[in-house]
């Protein structure tokens, strides 16, 4: 707890907190409840405006957009949550045993993270996506394996780091088992890096989405996420901006929230800075 | 020293290999036919398999790679099934246009962000500080063709003073040219001014941390003495070698506003082949745009070694 | 791209010796167009839009009207033999080349050899040859006018095929259009443009051609007088159809297709007008009746029986288009009262027939997309209307090619579709009718019927057919017919003498600028 108030005394931390707990919240009240359905259609009741009824208004199909934005948040924020945590696990088992066993092991990994890493992010995961077809599960492998050359390069680069320091020799020394040193004094080392990479992941996947979905290859309509919300309203920008600015803003926040409290824990994690400060 | 440079390019070779092996499989694991698209709703049986014939597509998977990875290394990339051009004057082609805006994009995005991160570093924790990085981070967290969009409905509709579409060589009509890069340098400048800002502060941060920064300011030079001639050259170098990175993995990845700007770049190119399953278009731009990585990657490297003598000797 | 474009425009600059580039104050028609063209060989190196603009350059002896009748375009009039076996084109004089050359009975009749050689690769040559309907016996050069067709059996469709967009219009070429080796360089046809500069991922440019000799007979489809009343048409390449829209918002378009949603913004500004055009593209729901659960007969009614084809069409169409229950395009002669009946909307017997098939809820998939041409919407509204009588409609949507090739395998449940212009009736139902796993009706009794529609010529005996198979169709539900598409093409108030028409292709020559 100590950590977190030393983050909530830091400006960008309180905003980023701040930020990323209310999409959060939103998300939450997406999974468990929204006023509509989000994806029933209502031909009669399009483009409507705010009302008691509909407290955001409705979209080109009439659905309602309150619906969607809640539902939309959960979907969107599960993709980024999933994809990260698939690409950081995947990450750290390559990374930590392609630096901890080296060899053949390790110039085998390297050459193929090297390789993976040579494709632009956005268009390794839109060839996958269409060999994978339109799927939430499909944006979460294409996108995770986008960015598991990162992950893997960064692990692997602590990991080398720390390899030949004292307490690691020492504890092989003392015949623990190399997974048990590995796990204990080797991975933490990775933690701070990898939070703060991981925050940078976490906005990418939103932005990647959204670009997949503009591109016709996204979260496959008409289940919402921001990213298609936004891709469908780009028809109508000129006669109802606010179908676009509304998912679009969502984005933007969530970025903004999760990059600033990026940067508050990269401060608070780095030793060298004043814990006052 | 040159054994070393050689050594390194010995290395890059396998990686070559396996990047050629991932593009094959990427472009050949896609469902689809090009024959069927082609011919489309009006397809009969004799029809799609001489159209299959002709592209070659009747020959075993394996059999294909190896075809293509001989005639890759004669220089032969075929033809595109699209368009029936060659593939490899197309690619350099939509190549150039796609390098011409992200260059200038970045070069925009590193004159505001150079300086707009060195101050940053400077009043790190005040209020300005806080300013500038918000502002770097905002303009990061827009989706690109969304800002796109919105420049077209600004600058093209609203104003009238750009073209919305379209665009003309550089080496065509200078003037002309430069006048339908404004809007897609804009769009891809805007993130890239975020990420640089970031990078730029950050750098700036450890070099300020350095003894010789006190020394100089000790030796009574002024603070913007200070921060051109000592910091921003200290703090360059590592913003450098990324800011290689970001070119490359851009010069594939600008997709999206080459599409929101009808720009005939090699992302566009990229995009528009897996639609219509344009197999020798495809793999040739995926292979260029990696192997272009995977080069800039290691000239990059080379660079740090002849720059760094420490590196050189280890 | 310079190299490129460069070396495509002397190739095509080299072929067309008589064009001149205009130097000054050129008028420029600016359109839309959705993707690179194939190629300019007609017939060959094509695709349905490649078609489009190639017909701008080339002609053939006969063309289609707007009525989706045939009539004479490079030949003066058709003289068809009482037994239906010899057809005799008399050609029009006068008639000049891209090249200057005149047009005689000589390059009709090499360009009829070159499409017969197997080497050439066009796409029609099976329905001349024999394999596809009856043989093309001889070709003749009967005088330097007039060219001769003998056949090996009467057929309905003879005509028809020569005049087909996708066999290139069998166009009559110069053979300056190939090399000494017989390679293709560029077409030198008759047609009022030729090509001018291609530059793949921007645009397609047609130069107007200053020599074209006209019809004198009033301008009809693809048939009649043709001019050229601007210096340049450029076809500019534009597949997003936000950007699309927004230029022409900004005015960078002359002429543009537009989404139905775009209408009332659009007229609404000043300056633009929105031509909505009737055409013969079939926008259908595919049932697969291969599917275990959709083998039932009872459900495919069901789901027919639950869906208001008036609503559907006025929330896709905006209201502009209307419902047809058959493949048949209403503009087509054979387009009968039979034809207008469709299954009706009855939710209640709908309910009724799963329930007496014992439907249990199981989901139902909806294949789609989102190209342009409204196939999301219709499967969102069926969806929609499905779950109203209780079928467990879900979409699935996918990127376009993956979803052809669904179609072609026949692996899907239900899937919103469009087949392109058909202008023949028998077409209408062979393109959905036979045992290939594309095609969705097959039984027997459809298949025996498409087979009678496509060699009877007699009308009143082909009436009677395509009406049997209208019944056959209604009774077999292997689709949803739910309406031939309405195009919407928004153009500027100084673009004069645009008309769209059935069969879905834009034609620009006889299409000015004002000042």
């Amino acid at each position: 707890m100590t950590f977190l108030s030393d983050l909530s005394r830091r400006l960008n931390g309180r905003i980023g907190l701040t930020l990323c707990g209310l999409v959060l919240l939103a998300a939450l009240t997406g999974l468990l409840w929204t006023p509509y359905d989000p994806v029933k259609t209502d031909f009669m009741a399009r483009f409507a405006g705010a009302s008691a009824e509909h407290l955001l208004g409705t979209d080109m199909y009439g659905r309602d957009l309150l619906s969607r934005v809640l539902s939309g948040a959960s979907v969107s924020i599960l993709i980024c949550f999933l994809t990260v945590a698939l690409a950081v696990t995947g990450g750290v088992v390559l990374g930590a045993l392609s630096g901890f066993v080296g060899g053949w092991l390790d110039r085998l990994v390297m050459m193929f993270t090297e390789a993976l890493m040579a494709f632009p992010g956005l268009l390794l995961a839109l060839s996958l996506m269409v060999i994978l077809g339109p799927s939430e599960f499909g944006v979460i492998l294409a996108l995770a394996l986008a960015y598991l050359p990162s992950v893997t390069r960064l692990v692997r680069g602590t990991v080398l780091s720390v390899r030949e320091k004292e307490y690691v020799e020492a504890s092989v020394a003392l015949g623990n088992g190399w997974l048990y040193t590995l796990a204990r004094h080797v991975l933490p080392n990775c933690v701070a890096p990898l939070i703060v990479l991981a925050t940078t992941m976490l906005g990418w996947v939103l932005l990647a989405e959204s670009a997949l979905s503009f591109l016709g290859l996204g979260v496959p309509p008409p289940a919402p996420t921001w990213g298609n919300m936004l891709a469908e309203a780009r028809g109508d920008l000129t006669r109802e901006p606010w179908l676009g600015i509304l998912p679009g803003l969502c984005i933007s926040v969530t970025l903004v929230g999760v990059n600033l409290l990026g940067d508050a824990l990269r401060d608070a994690l780095d030793p060298r800075n004043d814990r006052a400060a | 020293m040159w054994l070393y440079v050689l050594k390194r390019i010995l290395m890059g070779l396998p990686t070559l290999f396996l990047v050629a092996v991932i593009v094959f499989a990427l472009v050949r694991l896609i469902p689809g036919d090009p024959a069927q698209l082609m011919l489309g709703d009006l397809a009969d049986e004799q029809s799609l398999a001489a159209m299959r014939a002709r592209l070659g597509l009747d020959q075993p998977i394996p059999l294909q790679f190896l075809i293509w990875l001989g005639d890759i290394l004669r220089g032969e990339f075929g033809h595109s099934i699209r368009t029936g051009e060659a593939v490899l004057p197309t690619i350099m082609g939509r190549f150039s246009v796609t390098a011409s805006v992200v260059v200038f994009a970045v070069l925009a995005a590193m004159l505001v962000a150079a300086p707009a991160g060195l101050i940053a570093a400077r009043f790190q924790n005040r209020r300005l500080d806080f300013g500038i990085i918000l502002t770097a981070i905002i303009s990061l967290s827009m989706p690109s063709f969304w800002v796109g969009l919105m420049l077209l409905l600004l600058f093209g509709v609203t104003l009238g003073w750009l073209p919305t579409i379209g665009y003309v060589g550089l080496d065509e009509d200078l003037g002309r040219g430069l006048l339908y890069l404004i809007m897609p340098v804009v769009a891809l400048a805007l993130t890239e001014i975020g990420v640089l800002t970031r990078m730029m502060r950050s750098s700036a941060l450890e070099v300020l941390r350095l003894e010789y920064v006190t020394h100089a300011r000790a030796k009574g030079l002024s603070e913007g003495a200070v921060l051109t001639r000592h910091v921003f050259r200290n703090a360059a170098g590592p913003s450098l070698t990324l800011l290689g990175l970001i070119l490359a993995s851009l010069l594939g990845g600008a997709t999206v506003t080459e599409t929101v700007f009808s720009l005939p770049g090699i992302g566009k190119l990229i995009v528009d082949s897996i639609y219509a399953r344009d197999y020798p278009v495809l793999q040739g731009a995926l292979l260029l745009v990696a192997s272009v990585y995977v080069i800039v990657n290691l000239v990059v490297d080379l660079l740090y070694t002849v720059l760094d003598p420490r590196v050189r000797l280890s | 791209m310079k190299t490129i474009a460069m070396a495509t425009g002397s190739a095509v600059a080299a072929a067309l010796l008589a064009t001149a580039v205009p130097a000054v104050a050129d008028t420029v028609l600016n359109v839309a167009f959705v993707q690179d063209i194939r190629g300019t060989q007609p017939g060959v190196d094509r695709d349905g839009q490649t078609d489009t603009v190639q017909m701008h350059v080339v002609e053939g002896l006969v063309a289609y009207a707007t009525d989706f009748s045939v009539k004479p375009m490079l030949a003066e009039s058709i003289e068809e033999s009482e037994d239906g076996l010899t057809y005799t084109f008399p050609l029009r004089h006068g008639v000049t080349f891209h090249n200057g050359a005149e047009m005689t009975a000589e390059e009709v009749k090499w360009s009829w050899d070159r499409y017969m050689d197997p080497a050439t690769n066009w796409r029609c040559r099976s329905y001349f040859s024999g394999e596809d309907g009856p043989e093309v016996t001889a070709m003749e050069v009967v005088d330097p006018y007039t060219v001769r067709f003998t056949l090996a059996s009467p057929s309905a469709t003879f005509l028809g095929n020569l005049a087909r967009f996708d066999c290139g219009s069998t166009a009559v070429l110069h053979p300056d259009s190939v090399d000494a080796e017989g390679n293709w360089v560029a077409p030198v046809g008759t047609g009022p443009f030729t090509f001018g500069d291609i530059r793949p991922g921007q645009y397609v440019e047609l130069l107007k051609f200053p020599d074209y000799v006209s019809r004198t007979d009033e301008p009809d489809g693809y048939a009649g007088a043709k001019e050229a009343l601007v210096d340049r048409v450029r076809f500019n390449i534009l597949p997003e159809a936000a950007v699309k829209k927004t230029a022409f918002l900004a005015g960078d378009l002359d002429i543009s297709t537009i989404d139905p949603s775009d209408i009332d913004e659009i007229e609404a500004a000043p300056g633009n007008v929105v031509q909505t055009v009737q055409t013969a593209v079939w926008d259908a729901i595919l049932i697969n009746t291969r599917d275990p659960l959709l083998s039932d007969k009872r459900i495919r009614k069901a789901i027919a029986l639950s869906i208001d084809p008036e609503q559907m069409v006025a929330v896709v169409t905006e209201g502009k288009g209307s419902p047809n229950p058959s493949p048949v395009p209403p503009m087509s002669a054979f387009y009968g009262e039979t034809e207008a009946k469709g299954i009706g909307y009855d939710p209640e017997q709908a309910k009724a027939l799963l329930e007496e098939a014992g439907y249990d809820g199981a989901p139902i998939t909806i294949l789609t997309n989102r190209r342009a041409g409204g196939y999301f919407e219709r499967a969102l509204v069926a969806q929609a209307m499905m779950a109203e009588v209780g079928l467990n409609a879900q979409l699935e949507t996918m990127e376009w090619g993956t979803q052809l090739d669904k179609y072609v395998t026949g692996d899907y449940q239900m899937q919103s579709f469009a087949y392109s212009t058909r202008l023949d009736p028998a077409l209408s139902f062979e393109m959905i009718t036979g045992d290939h796993p594309r095609k969705v009706f097959r039984t027997p009794e459809a298949m025996e019927l498409v087979e009678q529609a496509m060699t009877v010529s007699e009308p009143a005996k082909r009436q009677a057919i395509i009406d049997q198979l209208h019944e056959a169709f209604l009774e077999e539900v292997p689709a949803i017919s739910v309406n031939h598409r309405v195009m919407f093409y928004a153009m500027k108030d100084h673009v004069s003498g645009f008309r769209g028409w059935g069969a879905a292709k834009e034609i620009y020559w006889n299409v000015g600028l004002a000042e």
